[in-house]
């Protein structure tokens, strides 16, 4: 990677950090939570102006040209302000239809969610249960999905007689129709789709999983990014709270006890940065260990922001308990954050199957090109 | 101005040319690995049984075969004794040494480290073409910084030195110095006035082992194994030209000492941990251990084995910052040292749960094999514990850091 490169990078992520400080502001988001505005919406609108939704598409297709690393970026940024919006998945969905070679109707597709006219559903966590495909038709009730309630389509998981396979589905009224489930963590939204023989757009057989695990590393990737960028911020403002906050007439920061959880908190969120980082570089050379380290940076990303945003609330004392503080909304972001993609115990056993299979094979999974 | 002290580089026998591929990453890197994975075999044949006894000789008999190829001190500036190896050759060069479990640098990590830092910065012209050629030639130093009183708040030692004419008179006790009972030099740091705040009394001196009142007794660590001592010093006469830097500025000199521990040195104990975790890894496979049909222990592995990636990726961002002088190196070096030193505790612990029972057997020379999951667990507490104890490290974190006020 060169400086130029990581100089983009800081750039741009300067900028979007500069457009949510004003457009995502915390008291904003607490609004949204409320159902008072329709900050998802205005985000979403902003995201397609600047540009930041090509962050991941090559120069020359109209993108930015910043790759995952860009993406990544975008994802920390995202989650430091703990923006609602259809972001994860429609992002993570248009990076999976990218690959999906050989069809101009994807690649259209792509087109119309990057120009702002289209977002995207996809499973919540990958490799669960199957909608039947039967005749080239869908029936049934999909698993839960990461989906906005704008969505115009989503990429599902269905079956049918060769197997596994993946499907894009247009959203309609009557016959893919979406059924919303209310969440702890308001910043998100889920929920299924009822199909009643709706013809997919395109269906990606998925026998050997390997669609799947192209989806599921995009997704991990995202949501480790997501958590990071979260972890530090709920972090930063409770040492801010803790050196503002007087009791027996000094600041709880002078207080060594609370010192040592501060900082374990951000030990705990460099390990996740560095194992992110990692991931980040194995999905950029495409490397044959990129799926095991995506999944393992995910289960540490969402475990260190679980760990920080717990602690944090507590570090907040009683107004940490509150509904108007910002604690809750972190904390709920970061349970959500541990189910998304699958559960951490999926995400390493799938880890540790990869790295005996590597380690049979006498291939090293942990060399670093950097 | 640098004084040029070096010896006309020794032409290298067996065919091993490694430095002068040094241009080419990809042959040097092959040229570090056949004479490794030769010398290796080497040395297995030359000490078969790696007891205690044989440290000493087995450390200084891969001292010489570095030597012998120029790999001893190629690390250092050209004008002394060196071959300014840049720090992307030094990082393959540790990377293949980790690969074929070379033997760990232990005895001369003062001499290969720390006194470069320290006398290439702060030395007399007298004091670096005195000492620096020793070190390829196998010449042991040791470190006498802690004190009894005088650990994680070392700035607060009080082993006194006093001015006589040309010489300085030495009076109290060192502990922890690794490998002093080898040690022909030490590197000491003493107070020469008590009035001053604790950080401005102190002055460095380079003091021979030999001086009459030097006294030293081995300590032994939890494993058993003796590596480290206590110093005694008693009306020790250190001449004045074997101070570094002024009196009382010995504080600053320190801390350059110490940034040696930033550079490969801390680097080299990461790869060593991932080759390591890989063998452990494939030994289980191949024997079938039944730790690998428990999917908490698999999923535990694979944690570990990610924290351990991660871990070696921020090595690598402090031997980058380090080169660089840049700002951010104190807050890497926090994370560092509290990451890398509670990895390995907790790599050890693993593998000591994953043997069970067979790792409770103490096997001849167990301590003496670093290898070993008891070893790997029960040697990891120097780590948390020396170079300011992890408790210390969250402080300077929290507080230096993080800004957050002094208690």
């Amino acid at each position: 990677m060169t400086t130029d490169f990581d100089d983009l990078l800081a750039a741009f992520s300067e900028s979007v950090s500069e457009v949510l400080r004003s457009k995502c502001d915390r008291r904003t988001v607490h609004g949204y939570y409320d159902g008072k505005n329709d900050l998802d919406a205005a985000l979403w609108l902003t995201a397609v102006e600047l540009g930041w939704l090509g962050v991941g598409v090559d120069e020359a297709a109209g993108g930015l040209g910043l790759g995952v690393a860009g993406l990544d970026v975008l994802h920390r940024q995202l989650g430091a302000a703990a923006a609602p919006g259809p972001f994860l998945s429609t992002l993570v969905g248009a990076q999976w239809l990218s690959r999906q070679a050989g069809s101009g109707e994807t690649a259209a597709v792509v087109q119309q969610i990057v120009a702002g006219e289209l977002t995207l559903g996809i499973p919540v966590a990958p490799g669960g249960a199957a909608t039947p495909l039967r005749a080239g038709r869908l029936a049934g009730t999909s698993a839960p999905l990461l989906i906005p309630a704008s969505a115009g389509m989503a990429v599902i998981e269905v079956e049918n007689e060769a197997g596994r396979a993946l499907a894009l589905v247009a959203v309609g009224e009557k016959s893919a129709r979406l059924e919303g489930i209310e969440l702890w963590d308001r910043t998100r939204r889920v929920g299924r789709l009822a199909c009643e023989g709706v013809a997919p757009l395109l269906v990606v057989p998925d026998a050997d999983g390997a669609a799947g695990n192209l989806l599921r590393r995009y997704f991990a990737l995202a949501v480790a990014g997501d958590c990071v960028g979260a972890a530090r911020a709920i972090a930063g403002q409770t040492v801010a709270y803790l050196k503002d906050r007087q009791q027996f007439g000094r600041p709880l920061a002078s207080l060594q006890a609370l010192k040592h959880r501060v900082a374990k908190m951000f030990v705990a969120i460099v390990e996740a940065e560095q194992q992110l980082e990692h991931a980040i570089e194995a999905a950029s050379l495409e490397s044959p260990s990129a799926v095991l380290w995506a999944f393992l940076a995910k289960a540490s990303a969402s475990e260190a922001f679980y760990f920080v945003a717990d602690d944090c609330l507590q570090l907040h004392g009683g107004v940490g308990f509150t509904w108007e503080f910002d604690c809750h909304i972190f904390l709920k972001r970061a349970l959500l954050a541990r189910e998304l993609c699958g559960d951490n115990r999926a995400m390493r056993n799938l880890a540790a199957e990869a790295l005996a299979l590597a380690a049979r094979e006498g291939r090293s999974t942990a060399d670093i090109a950097a | 101005m640098t004084t040029v002290i070096a010896e006309p580089a020794a032409k290298q026998p067996g065919g091993h040319d490694i430095l002068g591929k040094a241009r080419n990453p990809q042959a040097f890197r092959m040229a570090a690995r056949n004479w490794l994975e030769e010398t290796v075999a080497a040395e297995k044949r030359a000490f078969p049984d790696r007891t205690a006894d044989d440290f000493y000789k087995r450390q200084q008999w891969w001292m010489a075969e570095r030597n012998k190829v120029g790999m001893a001190t190629p690390h250092w500036p050209s004008a002394y004794g060196g071959a300014d190896l840049s720090l992307s050759n030094q990082v393959i060069v540790a990377e293949e040494m980790a690969r074929v479990g070379a033997p760990p640098m232990s005895l001369f990590t003062v001499s290969l480290n720390h006194i470069p830092a320290t006398l290439i910065r702060w030395g007399t012209p007298e004091q670096k073409s005195r000492h620096l050629p020793g070190v390829s030639k196998g010449v042991v130093w040791c470190q006498g910084f802690s004190e009894p009183n005088a650990g994680s708040d070392l700035a607060s030692l009080g082993t006194r030195a006093v001015r006589d004419g040309d010489h300085y008179i030495v009076n109290g006790q060192k502990i922890w110095s690794s490998y002093s009972m080898y040690a022909a030099h030490c590197i000491l740091l003493t107070r020469t006035d008590p009035q001053a705040s604790k950080h401005k009394g102190i002055t460095y001196f380079l003091m021979d082992m030999k001086t009459p009142g030097v006294e030293v007794r081995p300590l032994r660590q939890v494993n058993g194994s003796a590596k480290f001592a206590e110093i005694f010093l008693t009306d020790v006469r250190i001449p004045v030209e074997n101070r570094v830097g002024e009196e009382n500025q010995g504080w600053t000199v320190a801390q350059t000492t110490l940034s040696a521990e930033r550079g490969i040195l801390a680097f080299d104990a990461g790869e060593r941990l991932r080759y390591q975790m890989e063998a452990f890894h494939a030994d289980a496979l191949r024997a079938d251990a039944a730790w690998l049909q428990d999917p908490e222990m698999t999923r535990e592995f694979a944690r570990l084995f990610a924290e351990m990636q991660g871990c070696r990726r921020l090595l690598r961002r402090l031997m980058r910052e380090n080169e660089a002088n840049a700002a951010s190196t104190l807050e890497t070096v926090v994370y560092v040292k509290v990451i890398n030193t509670t990895l390995k505790r907790k790599v050890g612990d693993f593998m000591l749960r994953a043997q069970g029972l067979q790792d409770q057997f103490h096997l001849h020379g167990a301590e003496e094999r670093p290898d070993q999951p008891m070893n790997v667990y029960i040697t990891s507490f120097g780590g948390t514990i020396a170079g300011g104890s992890n408790e210390i490290m969250l402080n300077v974190l929290a507080e230096r850091i993080l800004g957050m006020p002094k208690s």
